[in-house]
């Protein structure tokens, strides 16, 4: 009769836990972090976010207090439109034209397109600050580069940075920023669809604009359905040019909800509203993320 | 704030001097005052410190840094068993990071520089900032203790400014003389009847901001009516002189009278090209001008009290300001106010400190000093220095209050509508005391 000691069973018991425990223990670190980083502070803010607190002090619990004043307060339902201009601004006008500055590179007309490419993709690459202070002077009314061109024109100055106009001038400066890497995705999906699809439709007789409608367009919807959906994200997280061309202003004409949500945070020290702004802006992106799934039928068999 | 404009090896030489003069820094240890914060020793008492300690000091500005680097060897001296450790974060992220630091009960530094603008929201909750009333009083006499109100609420101080930052009118000495405009003018409704006479002409007498409100507040302080609260926190800033002062503001620029400043460094082009004649500064904004308006401006600008809102008013005004703060959270209290004693009360540490930002020291006794009264060429071989000093003690008190910053907010939107003409002085300024009411009651 076979027999095992204590000793033997012991390893043969941790031989088979560490073969099952080894996967998980080579996952854990992503796991670690993502409860630490993200699921963590997560549920940590929703707590926050129905309480009142100062970042110091004791914490007072005011329920949905924050939530029910987020809707009659003025500068965030204000910040909410702002954000949403910048929103449409980046699909209906940066995308169209980085669409159109893919096809055009893409084009076989073209030549020397990497330096298309290099320079489209360059302003990305500059630093946010140095970019948009320059984008300020060239902005100033009585002396900046914009006026100055109208001027020579024979046209009005323009008020670039005042109430009417600023968030347009804010849309100018994402526009220039933003454009370029939006190009490299479309032009990075034009360049995957195959040529014989093309060339199976030249051979059926169709021009150039079928082509774009019945062939370019629908072959590049995975990709338009990840440029939208991030230029969207983007666009409701959008913090630091509308910040450091207007600061957020004139009378809040430029502010975005992330401005919002530093501003009340760490200016105004209400960490709970600060929250309670966060959540909202993480719901308002989930929904628009799901509608847009939808529009693009990327969550079902279409 | 102005960058330096002593050179590394200047203020390497002059620390040395320092460490060579470090009988005269004991002197100064000798004349301590008896309060600490921990309470336990009187300073003078002082025995060298049994433990060895470490200090850390937040800044946001390499000119402090500088400041703080050129300082140390000399603080070596008398303070052996001291070390500290400056560290720069920039812009507001210095802050922020204070913000996290009080949130999070630990991570603080010992000394923490913080910018004027940036201090009253460190009134909200529990304080995790030091109460130095009791460490200021002793200086009472010498220091400018309007420069503690930014840092100051209900009578009690959590900060000392290193700078006294007296507010002047700089201008273009020949445009105002063809213009017949004779420095000083008495009031501001005279200046406004002598700026008449750049009319026709190219310049304006001095430009205002249409959307910040550092011209607005610093117009408004110099009336010495508190600014926006009183000194029990009450908002006032639909008072009459606040109205009447915005109503000042708004009919220059619409009139013309006094030009917009423009945006960002174009502001800096007008005044180079003689568009804008004069403009409100602190004396950091003086070495603003000097360094951006260069060669060209060389001779050609002096400075000049205020003009007062009435006869007899003051004649200038703080602005901006940078505040020697010490947290809860520091081990050793003591040593850092000494250490801030050892670096603001100094005569020869504060020149040091001049020569790297161009910081007018907060000390009367100090402005005496010959070294800050030298004619400045550039200034027409005016002693401006002497015009700080002579104004020093006129900066008028104000107060500040745990919304302080969302106050200014609502300022900003006030002026802007103001300006715009969508309200006048009087409703802009009523609708922003009404919602700032409304925003402390819902604290």
């Amino acid at each position: 009769m076979y027999t095992i000691t204590q000793r033997q069973l012991r390893e043969r018991l941790w031989y088979r836990y560490q073969r099952r425990l080894a996967p998980y223990l080579f996952i854990s670190p992503f796991f670690i972090l993502f409860v630490v980083f993200a699921l963590g502070p997560l549920v940590a803010a929703l707590y926050f976010s129905m309480i009142k607190w100062p970042g110091t002090g004791p914490m007072t619990f005011i329920g949905a207090a924050n939530y029910l004043e987020l809707f009659e307060d003025e500068i965030f339902l204000k910040s909410l439109g702002n954000t949403t201009y910048y929103a449409i601004g980046a699909v209906f006008v940066i995308l169209p034209v980085a669409l159109f500055l893919a096809l055009l590179i893409n084009a076989a007309v073209v030549r020397v397109k990497s330096v298309f490419r290099t320079a489209f993709i360059l302003p990305l690459l500059t630093s946010t600050v140095a970019a948009t202070i320059m984008f300020l002077l060239m902005f100033e009314h009585q002396y900046g580069l914009f006026n100055v061109a109208l001027e020579a024109a024979g046209l009005d100055t323009l008020k670039w940075l005042d109430e009417e106009l600023v968030k347009l001038s804010v849309l100018l400066v994402a526009a220039w920023r933003y454009t370029g890497l939006n190009m490299l995705y479309f032009l990075a999906g034009l360049q995957s669809i195959p040529t014989d699809v093309y060339e199976a439709a030249a051979v059926d007789g169709a021009g150039r604009w079928t082509t774009f409608w019945q062939i370019t367009l629908p072959l590049l919807r995975p990709v338009s359905l990840f440029v939208v959906v991030v230029t969207i994200i983007g666009s409701f997280q959008f913090f630091a040019e509308p910040l450091l061309l207007a600061g957020g202003g004139p009378n809040n004409a430029s502010l975005t909800i992330a401005n919002y949500l530093y501003r009340v945070g760490f200016t105004f020290l209400r960490m709970g509203y600060a929250s309670a702004v966060g959540y909202v802006l993480a719901v308002i992106i989930f929904i628009l993320t799901l509608v847009q799934l939808k529009i693009f039928g990327a969550s079902g068999r279409n | 704030m102005k960058p330096a404009t002593l050179s590394r090896r200047d203020f390497l030489q002059r620390a040395s001097f320092l460490a060579l003069g470090a009988s005269a820094a004991s002197a100064l240890a000798a004349c301590q005052p008896a309060a600490t914060v921990s309470g336990d020793a009187a300073a003078g008492d002082a025995a060298p410190m049994p433990e060895p300690v470490e200090l850390s000091i937040w800044t946001f500005g390499s000119f402090f840094t500088d400041f703080y680097e050129a300082i140390f060897p000399a603080y070596k001296e008398i303070a052996p068993d001291v070390t500290v450790e400056v560290q720069e974060i920039p812009g507001g992220q210095m802050f922020d990071n204070l913000v996290a630091s009080f949130a999070a009960g630990t991570g603080a530094p010992d000394i923490a520089d913080i910018e004027q603008g940036a201090m009253s929201r460190f009134f909200k909750g529990e304080i995790g900032l030091i109460d130095l009333t009791d460490l200021v009083a002793p200086y009472i006499d010498d220091y400018v203790m309007a420069r503690t109100d930014p840092y100051a609420y209900l009578g009690r101080i959590f900060g000392i400014d290193h700078c006294l930052c007296p507010v002047v009118l700089y201008y273009r000495h020949d445009l105002y003389a063809e213009a017949g405009i004779e420095m000083p003018v008495a009031t501001w409704q005279e200046f406004v009847e002598a700026a008449q006479g750049f009319e026709g002409s190219e310049a304006a007498a001095m430009s205002l901001s249409e959307r910040s409100w550092g011209d607005y507040w610093m117009l408004l302080t110099q009336r010495g009516t508190g600014g926006i609260f009183n000194a029990d926190g009450e908002v006032i800033i639909d008072q009459p002189e606040a109205i009447d002062t915005l109503s000042f503001y708004v009919d220059q620029l619409t009139s013309g009278t006094f030009a917009v400043t423009p945006d960002g460094p174009a502001g800096y082009a007008a005044l180079a090209e003689g568009k804008i004649a004069g403009r409100i500064g602190a004396d950091w904004f003086g070495g603003f001008i000097k360094l951006n308006v260069g060669d060209p401006g060389h001779g050609l600008w002096m400075a000049a009290p205020l003009p007062a809102w009435e006869e007899g008013g003051a004649r200038t005004t703080a602005h901006g300001g940078t505040g020697y703060t010490i947290t809860k959270q520091s081990e050793a209290p003591d040593a850092a106010w000494a250490f801030i004693e050892f670096a603001l009360f100094d005569k020869d540490n504060k020149y040091i400190e001049y020569g790297v930002n161009n910081l007018i020291p907060p000390i009367l006794s100090m402005l005496d000093d010959e070294r800050y009264l030298a004619p400045d060429p550039w200034y027409s071989d005016q002693s401006i220095g002497a015009l700080y000093r002579d104004l020093g003690g006129e900066i008028p008190r104000h107060n500040r209050h745990p919304f302080f910053s969302e106050a200014v907010n609502l300022l900003g939107t006030a002026l802007t509508q103001a300006v715009d003409g969508d309200l006048s002085p009087s409703q802009a300024l009523e609708e922003m005391a009404q919602d700032l009411r409304e925003t402390i009651d819902k604290g």
